[in-house]
């Protein structure tokens, strides 16, 4: 090694070393014609000059052009000779840089690379806190973002957004699209630039009628086409005519909703004296002289002012809600979901790359032995070391490269495949493209392993005779069985943790029917300007339906289940104090549902009643609750008839009577339990968005047509869809970790194979005396299989503790399956020493069948 | 290691031995290193002359020996070899090296007999 680098370095000119041999030979010559010789005597004992410069130029050199040329060809011949060795290089190769350069990929985008806001550092998200109700993060109201916005010791600015879907008509289409409502300074806040026109002034976010919009770049694009006569064009939105002003660059998407927003309108940042009651959430960025503790403890000071002021977040008794003000740095809020999962999945990606590279280098140290003779014989021909060395790179190279370029178009397609995925985990990012930086990394780290795996072991090809005498087992066996074994189990157990959570969450009987049912979800324009106006409409598209499916066979409701967010509605209790009900915070899900809403989607009526016709028609201010609301707030007795308000009790309020307790329904998302939820008549209590779900032939069909095309529909799909799309994201996770437990399993197989059929080689001399000298081939079996299994059990322990600690990093993502569980990881170290003990049995058992006599006399 | 793929009439390695031990005794240049040897050896061992050069090459490559031009005691430039510490070591346990292969010989010639 020492050789080739001075070679390199020092790489005498050949021109200088001719002129020294020249004058060296001149010498040599000379002295033998002082000596009496005659010259031509003289040069003929000497030799060929142009020869002996040859060889001396051959030490020196690294090998003429001609002869790199003749290794590359020769590496190009004989690779193909042993098709199922260069496939396993290839594959080898390409599994492990396609493994970590995708995950790298996506990792880079979300924990990594900056945010695309200047000095994204210092961006914050501030929400107001219910801390005693559970309430973490809760937008803050119009008069609360005003007082936080006048702290300018620790907000540089705080601009207000509100993301918001918008229905759109630019001419004669209708589009619901991602919209923002946004403050004046929003945009310089995060650093935003306009393409065309202009972004909002200060009072249009105070002035009723501004009903100005800026587009994102590509809604101009797709709608006005790039025309700059867009500025001053005027379009509806949600049936209010608004004048666009002006068009962003390219590319600046403020994505906290999982959408790009798409069209830009004001906020309404007039003061409101409520204060409890928000919509915004606020951007603020630092000052700079503050961390983020020191701008949280100052905003808990200006909290407490508040609440002291104004009694913020207090009940109508004097109960305490515990309100303060929670600030997040903004990748928290966009990305911090995500992390715990991306953790695991560079892990694991990090774990395949480990894998492939002993397995390549177990791969090639196999091949190497096994050619050793033929080696030898090339040295012992002739062949200089650095020739056999210069060979076996690029032998090397050719499977590496290949697999490179197959690990670049797997990881390609992967993305785009995540891309496309329905996938919320990641849905604040943009598209993911490929890291070339990992890419060539990985690339080179692996090229590296090999191409130092079998020039050391080159080293040993010329020692001749002790070579052939068959030496001592190499040290690095165990280790690298145990290393195999143990990764491979650090992956396989999380991976079945994962299984077992999404077979449980696919096992969770949602509460509801979905089979023969589809919904279309509508949201109504202003012109439909009341709630008697929105109910009538609702009735008639109900009743339209009814004549074409059946009476029974279509409702109305606010929302689907499963589409909820986890939190809730405060509500209270007639007689009680807010908050007193134990441990439970009073919130419940609330909606307006139609008619035949139970029995259309089976939810089963446990006690008392469900709506009759006259809750629709009347006021009778009838409320049904699910079981979880009942048994929560009345563990010893029946609620029925007991009283509840929304909110909190004003004087003269209207109390809804609990009339029903129906089952339990999953209303935000399948692996939450049920939560507490109220029912209340849909005419009676009237949204402007809403879902139609019908049953029978052609339902879909029927309400679309049956909607206003003034309110098109969006959603429209059958139940069962709605149903699976709850599983798309934990499916995601599981599949795409599972793949990788199951390769990481299937290279701990092939490496174990591998390390037997290389121990075979090895030491064929010795098992061979062994067995001449007596040795039964059960008990050289044995030896062979504690050999294998040893480090095999140690790595498998070494393994699981990785995997338990990888396992709590996705506690967050298992529903029903405790990362601490034994039984998985049982199973998973079961199944790799199973696994092992196959795979060192298939590569080892030419040993202990071994016929001592053929293998002496071959040597 | 050193083979002396040029001169198979040696032994492996026996050029380089020769050509270290000849140079332990003071530095020499090409042509007094293969005088020295011719007469050491009562003109048994005749070194090709033409890869005693490449072979001078390869030792300094691995460090055994060093070389520079010197005027010889007749006023003439020439390269003069000498043996570098690396190459003392060298030397040393190639001599017991080649003492054990010479042993070996000598054994199985005379077992033979």
């Amino acid at each position: 090694m020492l050789q080739i680098w001075k070679k390199l370095v020092r790489s005498r000119r050949r021109d200088r070393l001719a002129a020294r041999l020249h004058e060296e030979l001149q010498f040599h010559v000379d002295q033998k014609i002082a000596a009496g010789q005659p010259v031509a005597q003289a040069w003929r004992e000497v030799g060929n000059r142009a020869r002996i410069l040859e060889l001396a130029d051959d030490v020196w050199s690294l090998g003429r052009p001609e002869q790199l040329w003749a290794d590359l060809r020769y590496a190009a011949r004989t690779l193909p000779k042993s098709p199922v060795f260069f496939l396993l290089a290839v594959a080898g190769t390409a599994l492990g840089v396609a493994a970590v350069t995708s995950v790298f990929s996506v990792a880079d985008e979300a924990l990594l690379r900056p945010l695309p806001y200047p000095e994204s550092n210092r961006l914050v998200v501030v929400w107001d806190q219910l801390r005693k109700l559970g309430l973490s993060r809760f937008p803050v109201s119009n008069a609360n973002y005003l007082d936080y916005r006048a702290q300018t010791a620790v907000f540089e600015d705080l601009a207000a957004f509100s993301p918001r879907a918008l229905m759109v008509s630019v001419g004669d289409r209708a589009q619901r699209v991602a919209g923002m409502q946004a403050s004046a300074n929003f945009l310089p806040l995060a650093g935003g630039s306009l393409e065309l026109g202009r972004w909002f002034d200060p009072p249009e976010n105070h002035s009723a009628q501004a009903h100005v919009a800026v587009l994102s770049h590509e809604f101009w694009q797709a709608r006005f086409g790039g025309s700059p006569e867009a500025i001053g064009a005027t379009m509806r939105i949600d049936d209010t005519p608004f004048r666009v002003v002006g068009v962003l660059i390219p590319g600046f998407g403020f994505r906290v909703s999982g959408q790009t927003p798409d069209v830009w309108i004001p906020a309404a940042l007039d003061p409101d004296p409520a204060r409890s009651a928000g919509q915004l959430q606020a951007l603020g960025r630092l000052s700079r002289s503050l961390t983020l503790a020191q701008a949280r403890a100052r905003m808990q000071v200006v909290a407490a002012g508040l609440k002291q002021r104004y009694r913020t977040g207090m009940g109508p008794h004097g109960e305490d809600g515990g309100y303060s003000i929670e600030v997040v740095p903004l990748r928290e809020v966009l990305h911090g979901s995500t992390r715990p999962t991306l953790y695991a999945m560079v892990a694991a990606g990090t774990i395949l790359l480990l894998l492939s590279l002993t397995n390549t280098a177990l791969l090639w140290m196999g091949r190497t032995v096994a050619r050793r003779r033929e080696a030898a014989v090339r040295m012992a021909l002739g062949a200089s070391r650095l020739r056999v060395c210069r060979q076996r790179f690029f032998e090397a190279l050719l499977p590496s490269l290949a697999g490179g370029v197959l690990a670049l178009a797997v990881t390609a397609g992967a993305l785009r495949l995540l891309n496309a995925a329905p996938h919320q985990d990641l849905a604040n990012f943009g598209a993911f493209t490929v890291n070339y930086r990992v890419f060539f990394l990985s690339s080179a780290v692996i090229l590296a392993c090999v191409v130092c795996t079998s020039l050391a072991l080159t080293r040993w090809v010329p020692l001749g005779p002790a070579e052939f005498a068959g030496r001592s087992e190499s040290r690095a066996r165990p280790v690298l069985l145990a290393i195999q074994v143990g990764l491979s189990c650090a992956l396989l157990a999380p991976s079945l943790l994962l299984v077992s959570s999404l077979t449980a969450l696919q096992r969770v009987d949602p509460g509801f029917r979905t089979a023969g049912l589809s919904t279309a979800t509508g949201t109504l324009p202003p012109s439909y300007g009341n709630a008697a106006q929105i109910a009538a409409y609702y009735e008639r598209v109900e009743e339209r339906l009814a004549e074409r499916l059946g009476p029974r066979n279509v409702t109305v409701a606010w929302r689907l289940p499963l589409s909820f967010g986890p939190g809730g509605d405060p509500f209270s209790i007639e007689g009680r104090v807010w908050g007193s009900s134990g441990a439970v915070p009073q919130f419940a899900h609330h909606l307006g549902v139609g008619r035949e809403y139970f029995s259309l989607l089976r939810i089963p009526i446990l006690e008392g009643r469900g709506f009759d016709p006259r809750d629709f028609s009347e006021a009778t201010g009838a409320a049904v609750v699910n079981r979880t609301l009942a048994r929560a707030f009345w563990p010893h007795e029946s609620p029925l008839g007991k009283r509840i308000v929304m909110g909190a009790p004003q004087p003269g309020v209207a109390w809804l009577t609990i009339v029903g307790i129906v089952a339990d329904v999953h209303s935000a998302g399948l692996s939450n339990p049920p939560l507490p939820q109220i029912y209340r008549p849909f005419s009676q209590y009237p949204a402007r968005t809403a879902s139609l779900i019908a049953g029978g032939a052609g339902a879909l069909d029927h309400i679309l047509a049956a909607l206003d095309p003034e309110a098109p529909a969006y959603a429209v799909q059958t139940m069962e869809q709605h149903l699976a799309a709850a599983l798309d994201q934990p499916k995601l996770r599981t599949t795409l970790f599972t793949a990788y437990g199951l390769l990481a399993f299937a290279l701990a197989a092939f490496g174990v194979y591998s390390l037997a059929t290389y121990a075979a080689v090895r030491r064929r001399r010795e098992f061979a005396l062994r067995s001449a000298l007596g040795a039964t081939a059960r008990r050289l079996f044995g030896v062979m299989f504690m050999d294998t299994m040893k480090p095999a059990v140690y790595g498998a322990a070494g393994g699981l503790a990785g995997a338990y600690w990888l396992a709590r990093a996705m506690a967050a993502s298992l529903y029903a399956t405790k990362p601490g569980e034994p039984r998985f990881y049982l199973a998973a170290g079961l199944l790799v020493l199973t696994a092992a003990a196959l795979a060192g049995w298939l590569g080892g058992r030419r040993l202990w069948a071994i016929a001592p006599a053929e293998v002496l006399r071959c040597e | 290691m050193a083979r002396t793929a040029a001169d198979p009439s040696l032994l492996p390695g026996t050029l380089d031995l020769l050509i270290l031990k000849t140079l332990s005794h003071g530095p020499l240049h090409g042509y007094g290193i293969a005088q020295q040897i011719k007469l050491a050896s009562d003109e048994v061992l005749q070194v090709e002359e033409g890869s005693l050069y490449p072979a001078l090459q390869r030792l300094e490559l691995k460090g055994w020996i060093e070389s520079e031009w010197q005027l010889t005691p007749h006023n003439r430039r020439a390269r003069y070899y000498r043996l570098s510490a690396a190459g003392l070591r060298r030397l040393v346990s190639a001599e017991a090296e080649y003492g054990r292969l010479a042993d070996a010989v000598r054994r199985v010639l005379l077992w033979s007999h």
